[in-house]
């Protein structure tokens, strides 16, 4: 190359560096400010970057690096068919009627009994439409009992946060993590789940030490309780085996990842698929309902990100990081602990999807330069080494645990506070921060304590 | 337009409101504050409205497990509450001035059951559908009497 044309090449690839972080920078801004709808964003931001040719087209649509992950966005879509087809038969009022009965009435043991109703079914279905389906029934029962429902809907959330965590379809950051560092669903389960257990141990012990043991309800509010005929809940009890039938086929799926290598986006639209196919419902009704806003978010943020990865910001992210917390072969503790405690208060404040789509690359990166010589491929045995382990795990506990601290932190709060409002009760940013800034610490401390422990205490 | 339209008071109890409907046989009464200003409308409605939680909107099959007695314990709560607590704002309201297909084109289109007549801010009366039934179409098809647009019908005396 001739020194004119470098000098060409290398003034393109530095407009095309600074077009990019513009585009970046001004999407994250708008997101954040909420001005804007963040779909809206995503996807002119996406057009914008594609335009400009900072990444191609062929890139955007083709290269899992620079463009869209389909494998996010067809779990996604699955999840969200069938999800919406297991509402629809009504068995989750049908479950919270149970639950209640079986908890006799008693006001706390019926929190507790849906906190980890909610947090389980949160750690296989998508966070949003678990507490979405939850709420109403909710409201019925503090209602019936005459107790103020707003920590109830609060609680309800936070459980789904903390349930979500737990696998790699539970809560969004986590699928793009499992997506972009190939990891299969048990090792979510495996690393994630054992602190998730402690975690709802301790938010239900925090629950009732300041306000669980005041809750008291008299006999005859006990009786309309226990004198509900739930299964008026059901509205088709065909549906329910189907979809509970289907839901059970695909978890098994998932588990059984390693052994099958059927991915889970290839699961998740199998079960979708074969579901609408055994159902009588119309196609039309149940594919409209699927959250296409959400999906095109998804969409949009692939390409910009891709954008900041391809153009270089993102490896430059990585080595102030690397310079910042000194990660080596043989320890990335420091790394592991500042990701931990910085992704949470960033996600308490900012939607975690963006954040975890731009982070999941810039961990990425920062693997290759500490594990690679310049020019080496990456591979999967770099990015799942004992030593970048506990790195991805702390930034899945951070960004989905975060989500707790305030009521825009993850889409549940939001959903959440949207169905107080509907039933007449507004929730104030300050009374959720009340609730949800000490029990993303508390899950912090023991995201931290595990951490440490299982991964550098005991492990070395 | 109603003879001797049904007013109330924000401050106005649930009791005293269901007399004044029971005796005066409306389903609907006009908000007045102290000025004569019109500041909302209240009736059998919205307090049934009140009656019904609002989230079996997002769930209806929930008032299928709602225990025995749960409306009589709703009204009775009722009791204590303020008109101000269950009117809604009259969005859509005429002028003695409009015309009486603009009045009965607005309670046609808008599913509205009563439409308050408003001169210079002060409320002066209310056309509802029966007002049209009784005294607005059967002199068009019966006797010689001409319509007569809402200005002239608008006063209270005269109705």
């Amino acid at each position: 190359m001739s020194p004119a044309v470098e000098e060409a090449a290398h003034a393109a690839a530095a407009w095309n560096y600074w077009v990019a972080c513009a585009i970046f920078v001004v999407s994250f801004a708008l997101i954040v400010s909420e001005k804007v709808h963040k779909t809206k964003v995503a996807l002119l931001g996406a057009a914008v970057t594609m335009v400009l040719a900072i990444v191609s087209e062929n890139e955007a649509f083709r290269s899992e690096r620079f463009g869209i992950d389909h494998e996010v966005i067809f779990l996604l879509i699955g999840m969200m068919i069938i999800v919406n087809i297991l509402g629809r038969s009504g068995i989750f009022d049908w479950s919270a009627v149970r639950l209640a009965k079986a908890a006799k009435g008693e006001p706390f043991a019926i929190l507790a009994a849906f906190l980890i109703f909610t947090a389980v079914f949160s750690a296989l279905l998508d966070n949003v439409t678990t507490v979405l389906l939850f709420a109403p029934v909710t409201l019925l029962i503090a209602d019936e009992l005459e107790l103020d429902p707003v920590p109830f809907l609060v609680l309800l959330a936070v459980a789904s946060n903390i349930g979500g965590t737990a696998t790699l379809i539970g809560d969004p950051p986590n699928l793009i993590i499992g997506a972009r560092a190939d990891l299969p669903f048990m090792s979510f389960v495996y690393n994630l789940a054992p602190a998730v257990v402690v975690m709802m141990v301790a938010l239900l012990v925090i629950v009732w030490v300041l306000f669980g043991r005041k809750l008291k309800v008299d006999e005859e509010r006990k009786q309309h309780i226990l004198s509900m005929d739930e299964s008026r809940l059901i509205r088709d009890p065909v549906l329910v085996k189907k979809s509970l039938a289907v839901l059970a086929m695909v978890t098994v799926g998932f588990a059984t990842h390693g052994i099958t290598h059927i991915e889970p986006a290839t699961t998740a639209l199998f079960g979708a698929a074969l579901l609408l196919a055994i159902s009588n419902l119309d196609p039309h009704k149940i594919l409209a309902e699927v959250e296409w806003p959400t999906i095109f978010f998804f969409i949009g943020l692939f390409i910009i990100v891709g954008g900041v990865v391809k153009v270089g910001l993102v490896t430059d992210l990585s080595q102030l990081v690397i310079d910042w917390t000194k990660p080596t072969e043989d320890s990335m503790f420091m790394t592991s602990m500042v990701i931990l405690w910085v992704s949470a208060f960033l996600s308490a404040f900012l939607d975690n999807i963006p954040y975890v789509a731009t982070m999941a690359p810039m961990v990425k990166d920062m693997a290759g330069t500490v594990f690679l010589e310049p020019g080496q491929e990456m591979t999967k045995e770099v990015l799942q080494n004992p030593v970048m382990m506990p790195v991805w795990w702390a930034l899945a506990f951070g960004s989905c645990l975060g989500g707790n601290g305030t009521p825009i932190g993850a889409s549940a709060n939001v959903v959440v506070l949207g169905i107080a409002e509907k039933g007449g009760r507004k929730i104030s940013f300050l009374r959720f921060m009340g609730w949800g800034m000490p029990i993303m610490v508390v899950t912090l401390i023991i995201a931290h304590i595990y951490l440490y422990l299982r991964y550098y205490y005991f492990a070395g | 337009m109603l003879p001797a339209a049904v007013t109330t008071t924000p401050e106005t109890t649930f009791e005293e409101l269901m007399s004044v409907l029971l005796e005066s046989r409306q389903a609907t009464a006009a908000v007045l504050d102290d000025q004569q200003r019109l500041v909302g409308l209240v009736g059998i409605h919205d307090v049934l409205r009140k009656v019904v939680p609002l989230y079996v909107n997002l769930d209806r099959k929930l008032m299928e497990v709602m225990h025995e007695g749960y409306f009589e314990e709703r009204v009775a709560r009722l009791r204590n509450t303020r008109v101000r607590d269950f009117m809604v704002q009259a969005i859509d309201s005429v002028s003695p001035e409009d015309t009486l297909i603009k009045a009965v084109g607005i309670i046609v289109e808008k599913h509205r059951k009563t439409l308050p007549v408003i001169d210079d801010g002060r409320f002066v009366g209310m056309i509802t559908r029966r007002t049209i039934l009784e005294h607005v179409i059967p002199p068009l098809i019966g006797t010689s009497q001409s319509a007569k647009p809402p200005s002239e019908t608008a006063t209270e005396d005269e109705l």
